[in-house]
């Protein structure tokens, strides 16, 4: 078609092919329209010519209608009707346009007929073919010439003349005829074609200029809804941003420095007790600075504007009532569309804060003071503390030592009843004083965050068998059984304080035989079940139990189960709060598993331990108990465990030289007593051979630590324990840097002293100085 | 592209089409079929008869048109014989009789037709009251030509046009055009389309012994 000639874009096809079909109907229906009134009319015509012409045909007076009448009514009604109906109700049909295109031509058949062939009335086809070309529709000119051919070819042949008006008109006139029709059509088709790519282009530029218009209306759609939404949000942000600063109460400004006046200061600016109006008025804000902070903050601000930077400074006002006002002022400088540079920021008005730090800081000096007097105290409480206990200690070494030899003698035996019992009651009341202040000592520590808690490998078998040799004693003496079972394997080795573990096994322990009368204490022990590197410890006794009301009273400073407990079992009521403080800082606790009045209790000690990558595992051997007969640590002869051991004992004291002398010589050792450290760094030197070195601490001339330090220096490799009656924090870490092997305080306890002595003897031949 | 219809519509309009079609051949054919049929030829003597109440050329020959005056297909008639007495204008005697009945008013004397016959040169218009010479030279349709030679004999019987009302070309005039150019005619004798002339009712009317016969 010719349509396609002119290619469209291929968006646009669609809607132009629609726009073509929409025009070529608009023409079909108008054209049929006006073939509708044109063949209307020709019949009216036609019916009033024959009535002018010819009104009546006569026979003789008679007259009656002329058939041409009748014809030109019935017959050009016959030939009108169906194009005008169908023009009527179905306009734009191809049907249609050909039925007129055939009526049409059969009108001008009629016409030549009813003329006789008129030339003139041949006319009447040229018309009503360029009539038909109205419809653009090439189609129909050929229907209409195809009737006309027809109708010239079959009256030729049988009635030429009502055609050509003549009888003998030949092929040529019909051809010739038929020439004239072809030439018409001919040209008439060219206008067709070209009509209907005229309307074609129409309609492609149509759709185009509609798809421009709607992306025009589309682009305009989402820009109006872009800038809608923008404004939205603009709105929305001036909302927040209004709401925000009256909310915050800082006051939003511009300032023009060229006419050095604000443009533009939010309504919060009021607060100072300025109108808006005289903070709008040239110099309002050099007027209103502090005396002491103009010039700088005015020199800073102009520096800054020149340098085009952005700043924040802070500086005082004065308020309208005079009062002081801290400003916290952040400025952007820019430089306005006249190109002139503007500033504008926020004012935080932090008079409040400053009032506050100022505050803060006078409490800081206070809080300052405060502390250094609260350190000086606890300095002071230390000091005392450190005093107190070796004040107190060093007389107890004698006390408790004096008595408990007194009691060891065999003459103790023949003495007096009264007098044994009397030696028993000193010895114990002694050391239930030396367990008063060794607990006071260890809370103190505790709660003033001064205890130490190392870290060092060590064997929980071996722990446990120390346990159990000391446990098992006791329990032999009240007759109970005292037993430590392994649920599970445990490490050969683990990483902890084992100081602190013991003193809490030891703790726990003692309290379970303590309040066990008759059956059993049990010490069962098991790694987590969860499997994390954590060991549990249950104390299981026997013993008198508790009520609910009773272990909620545990764990607390001082008080027992009950306060008869004190006066029946003893004990300051501190252990338990030492030994849970001690195990919160060995990762774990203390707590009460389960205990009933009349059958005993269980204590669970639960404490995290790191292990080695190379651990080993011991698997659960059975338990040990306190049947069993104990042994000393390196198998020697339980009576003299010392024998053949050579101590040198550095000791001023006479009293704690005599005693600690006789406890060991007691115990198989061959002591040698000096007075101070020099004496002892003097045998050393002089080549004295010593198994052991016993060292006390404070000693006149020199110190156990110097004297230590030295005879170290001289190269001797034995043990030397350090013996000293302080027992605060960091006596152990002090004695150990000077070179000491053990640490032991005093008052001394014999069994642990000769057992530390024991374990630290060297197996093979005394080691000798150089 | 075009208006899409039902079924049962196209149905209806192709039955339509056929009707009407059939209507137009219908229409068409009754149309021809009248207009190519012929009038009463009548019998006209062969010899001019001797009681004609006209007078013969004396030389020459001697044309008569029985004519209606209100006959619409003489129209033609006389626009063709126009033609042929154009082509031999010195013809004696070319005369149009035209009916009148006794009762004839003035619209029939004064009709188009008669008024067109008058104009035409070289042609005498008269009157044939009641039809009566038309009877005696056994004319019954409008239309009708009578050529007689000088010696009275008929030469030509006939009309000039080939169906009513007809103008053009036709065997009637071309005889005419050679009879009046002294050469043979091709033909003796053509149907006569037009009005009839009188009915047996004017003849009724027309007084005793004059009556059309």
């Amino acid at each position: 078609m010719t349509r396609d000639r002119t290619p469209a874009p291929e968006h646009c096809l669609p809607l132009a092919r629609a726009l073509y079909s929409e025009h070529s109907q608009m023409v079909y229906r108008q054209t049929d329209h006006l073939f509708a009134w044109l063949m209307i009319a020709q019949w009216l015509f036609g019916i009033g010519l024959a009535v002018w012409i010819s009104p009546l045909t006569w026979k003789g007076t008679a007259s009656e209608s002329h058939p041409h009448v009748l014809t030109a009514i019935l017959l050009g009604g016959v030939i009108t009707s169906f194009p005008v109906l169908l023009a009527y109700f179905h306009p734009g049909a191809t049907l249609t346009r050909h039925v007129i295109a055939v009526a049409q031509a059969l009108t001008s058949a009629l016409l030549i007929h009813l003329t006789g062939g008129r030339i003139e009335t041949h006319f009447h086809v040229f018309g009503s073919l360029a009539f038909l070309a109205f419809y653009r529709d090439w189609r129909v000119l050929v229907t209409a010439s195809v009737v006309v051919a027809a109708d010239h070819l079959l009256r030729g042949v049988f009635w030429p003349q009502s055609v050509y008006g003549i009888l003998d008109s030949g092929v040529m006139r019909a051809i010739e005829h038929a020439a004239w029709v072809v030439f018409e059509d001919a040209i008439l088709i060219v206008y067709c074609t070209r009509g209907q790519a005229e309307m074609w282009e129409i309609a492609r530029r149509q759709a185009q200029l509609n798809a421009a218009y709607d992306d025009v209306e589309r682009q305009v759609a989402e820009k109006t809804h872009e800038l809608t939404e923008q404004a939205t949000r603009l709105a929305e942000n001036e909302e927040r941003m209004r709401l925000l600063v009256e909310g915050t109460e800082i006051i939003v400004w511009d300032f023009d420095p060229a006419r050095n006046q604000f443009t533009y200061v939010s309504p919060q600016a009021e607060r100072f007790g300025y109108p808006l109006a005289q903070w709008r008025e040239p110099g309002f804000w050099q007027r209103t600075l502090h005396r002491d902070d103009a010039c700088e903050a005015i020199a800073f601000c102009q520096q800054e504007l020149e340098n085009r930077r952005d700043h924040r400074f802070q500086y005082r006002m004065l308020s309208r009532s005079g009062d002081v006002v801290w400003i916290d002022d952040l400025v952007s400088v820019y430089q306005a569309s006249s190109g002139a540079l503007r500033m504008r920021g926020a004012m935080i008005d932090i008079t409040d804060r400053k009032n506050l730090e100022r505050d803060l800081l006078a409490n800081i000096q206070e809080l300052d003071l405060a502390k250094q007097e609260s350190e000086q105290a606890s300095r002071a409480k230390s000091e005392f503390l450190a005093n107190m206990s070796h004040e107190i200690r060093t007389p107890m070494t004698a006390i408790l030592g004096y008595s408990e030899l007194l009691l060891a003698e065999d003459a103790a035996d023949e003495a007096a009843d009264s007098r044994v019992e009397a030696l028993r009651t000193i010895h114990r009341n002694g050391d239930h004083l030396l367990s008063i202040i060794n607990d006071i000592l260890d809370l103190s520590k505790i709660e003033a965050g001064e205890l130490a808690v190392e870290s060092a490998a060590c064997s929980p078998r071996e722990l446990l068998d120390e346990i159990h040799s000391l446990m098992m004693v006791r329990a032999q003496a009240k007759g109970i059984a005292f037993e430590v079972v392994y649920e599970t394997a445990v490490p050969d080795r683990i990483r902890t304080a084992p100081t602190r573990l013991r003193q809490i096994l030891m703790n726990l322990a003692a309290n379970a035989v303590k309040f066990t009368e008759v059956g059993s204490v049990r010490l069962i022990v098991r790694m987590a079940a969860d499997g994390a590197p954590r060991m549990q410890f249950d104390l299981v006794d026997t013993g008198i139990g508790m009520t609910l009301q009773q272990q909620q009273r545990l764990f607390k400073p001082f008080a027992q189960a009950d306060a008869s407990m004190s006066r029946k079992f003893g004990g300051t009521g501190l252990g338990l709060v030492i030994s849970k403080r001690l195990a919160e800082r060995l990762g774990g606790d203390v707590s009460i598993v389960d205990s009933e009045p009349g059958r005993g209790s269980r204590f669970r000690l639960t404490v995290d331990v790191e292990l080695d990558d190379d651990v080993t595992w011991c698997e659960p051997e059975g338990r040990r108990r306190a049947e069993s007969t104990p042994t000393t640590p390196d198998g020697r002869d339980g009576s003299r465990p010392l024998r053949g051991c050579r101590v040198l004992f550095a000791e001023d004291g006479p009293d704690n030289q005599r005693l600690v002398s006789f406890v060991l010589r007691k115990a198989g050792a061959d002591v040698t007593v000096v007075e101070n450290g020099q004496l002892a760094l003097d045998q050393v030197v002089d080549g004295g051979r010593f198994d052991v070195i016993l060292m006390d601490m404070q000693m006149p001339l020199l110190d156990g630590y110097d004297a230590t330090t030295a005879i170290r220096a001289t190269g001797y490799e034995g043990p030397i324990i350090a013996l000293t009656a302080h027992a605060m924090r960091g006596d152990r870490e002090t004695c150990l840097a000077a070179g000491c092997s053990d640490y032991s305080i005093k008052p001394i306890n014999r069994e642990e002293l000769i057992a530390k002595i024991a374990s630290c003897r060297p197996a093979a031949a005394p080691t000798t100085a150089q | 592209m075009g208006i899409r219809v039902s079924n049962v519509r196209r149905w209806w309009l192709a039955a339509a089409l056929i009707v009407w079609a059939l209507a137009l051949v219908t229409a068409y054919g009754v149309l021809l079929r009248y207009q190519s049929t012929s009038g009463a030829a009548g019998d006209p003597p062969p010899q001019w008869p001797a009681d004609a109440p006209l007078a013969r050329a004396k030389s020459g020959k001697t044309v008569l048109l029985l004519a209606h005056p209100r006959c619409p297909c003489t129209r033609a008639t006389l626009r063709e014989l126009e033609i042929v007495v154009a082509n031999r204008p010195d013809w004696d005697r070319v005369r149009v009789l035209f009916f009148r009945p006794r009762d004839a008013g003035e619209p029939w004397i004064q009709s188009d037709i008669v008024q067109q016959a008058k104009s035409m040169t070289g042609v005498e218009v008269a009157w044939d009251d009641d039809g009566r010479i038309a009877a005696l030279f056994g004319a019954r349709t409008s239309g009708h030509i009578l050529v007689y030679d000088e010696r009275g004999a008929l030469e030509f019987t006939g009309g000039v046009t080939a169906f009513r009302g007809h103008e053009g070309v036709n065997a009637g005039r071309d005889t005419l055009i050679a009879l009046a150019h002294g050469e043979a005619a091709p033909r003796s004798r053509t149907p006569v389309f037009g009005c009839p002339l009188f009915t047996p009712q004017d003849a009724a009317k027309a007084p005793k012994g004059e009556a059309p016969r």
